[in-house]
């Protein structure tokens, strides 16, 4: 009897506990997201895409749509980054699947041609952005990006933002992945997003 | 000529055998990331040092590739740098990493396309030690 009373009180206790825990579990959490209360418009754009298509922004509307700024001779974060990328958007059904694009810091040496060859390697569906230094400046101070040009023995390289910046299905900047990027936590956002 | 042969074969396996104990460098898991036609790329791996002193690690040199450089990701702020990281010191009974986002050596003027599966001989330079070959195979691009 005051065995079976023992068995009782335990499982009790253990059911309890199990309710607690699934409880706590319940609360939201935490998003690699960081979006704003209003999203934002984006100024004119001078700018081009992989195709030499004046890219307005109009463009960045019926979807979402992340930008990466990058460049096509950084040899680790840039590919890692379009890599992981595309694993993310191919997780997602096509209709809901976000635009990528990478808007380049080298614009002296990334042209529309040689981003097009670049992109289209990792997903011919990923779209790219180029043009005068002065406009991808503009773009960039929009979403407040910085970049760097660094002198590099007798060439250069570019140090630039890691983030992934989010342009909302109405063409207007909503949010940012800021780093360590969490892809996990990423690709569940994306998919919350675009639902 | 067949003896000789059978000897060579011989003493090439006794040396196997005398030579059991893992050697003092060495250079593990090497991949390099399959980049677009006529970029640069990326190699990673894990240099293992058994001896009980430091090494540095000076240069590298990969075949297909005119030149390497020993490179850093640094994220600093939200930006995204690229450091030269020689000479890179391995410490004594110790191992470095490199990795996507961290220390990678940059594989500039490819002087053919590479292709997923093919292997890449990467030659490590050390101060005042012999020169460590390692072949890396190429993977695609994660899927």
């Amino acid at each position: 009897m005051k065995r079976s009373l023992l068995i009782a009180t335990i499982l009790l206790a253990g059911l309890a506990a199990g309710l607690t825990a699934g409880l706590l579990h319940r609360e939201p959490a935490p998003r690699a997201a960081t979006l704003f209360a209003t999203p934002r418009e984006l100024p004119p754009l001078q700018l081009i895409d992989q195709d030499g298509a004046p890219l307005t922004p109009e463009r960045f509307e019926g979807r979402w749509d992340v930008l990466f700024f990058g460049f096509t001779r950084c040899p680790d974060i840039c590919p890692m980054t379009l890599g992981r990328l595309r694993g993310l958007a191919r997780q997602l059904p096509e209709r809901r699947a976000p635009r990528i694009w990478l808007v380049t810091v080298d614009p002296e040496h990334d042209t529309a041609a040689v981003l097009r060859k670049y992109v289209s390697f990792f997903d011919p569906d990923f779209s790219a952005v180029t043009g005068t230094g002065q406009s991808i400046d503009e773009l960039a101070r929009a979403l407040g990006v910085a970049y760097v040009k660094v002198p590099d023995g007798d060439s250069y390289t570019m140090s630039h933002s890691a983030a992934l910046f989010l342009i909302d299905p109405g063409g207007r900047y909503a949010g940012i992945f800021n780093t360590p990027h969490d892809w996990r936590l990423i690709a569940r956002d994306l998919g919350r997003l675009t639902r | 000529m067949r003896p000789i042969l059978w000897l060579a074969v011989l003493s090439l396996l006794a040396g196997t055998g005398a030579c059991g104990a893992k050697p003092e460098l060495s250079a593990k898991s090497a991949w390099v990331r399959l980049s677009p036609p006529g970029s640069a790329s990326a190699a990673y791996l894990t240099v293992v040092n058994r001896l009980d002193v430091p090494v540095q690690l000076t240069a590298a040199r990969a075949a297909g590739f005119g030149s390497v450089a020993i490179h850093e990701t640094r994220i600093v702020d939200g930006q995204a740098r690229m450091v030269h990281a020689t000479p890179l010191l391995i410490p004594a009974r110790g191992q470095v990493a490199f990795s996507p986002g961290g220390l990678h050596l940059m594989l500039m003027q490819p002087q053919a396309e590479l292709t997923a599966g093919a292997t890449v001989t990467i030659q490590l330079l050390f101060d005042g030690r012999e020169p460590l070959s390692v072949d890396a195979v190429v993977r695609p691009v994660q899927p």
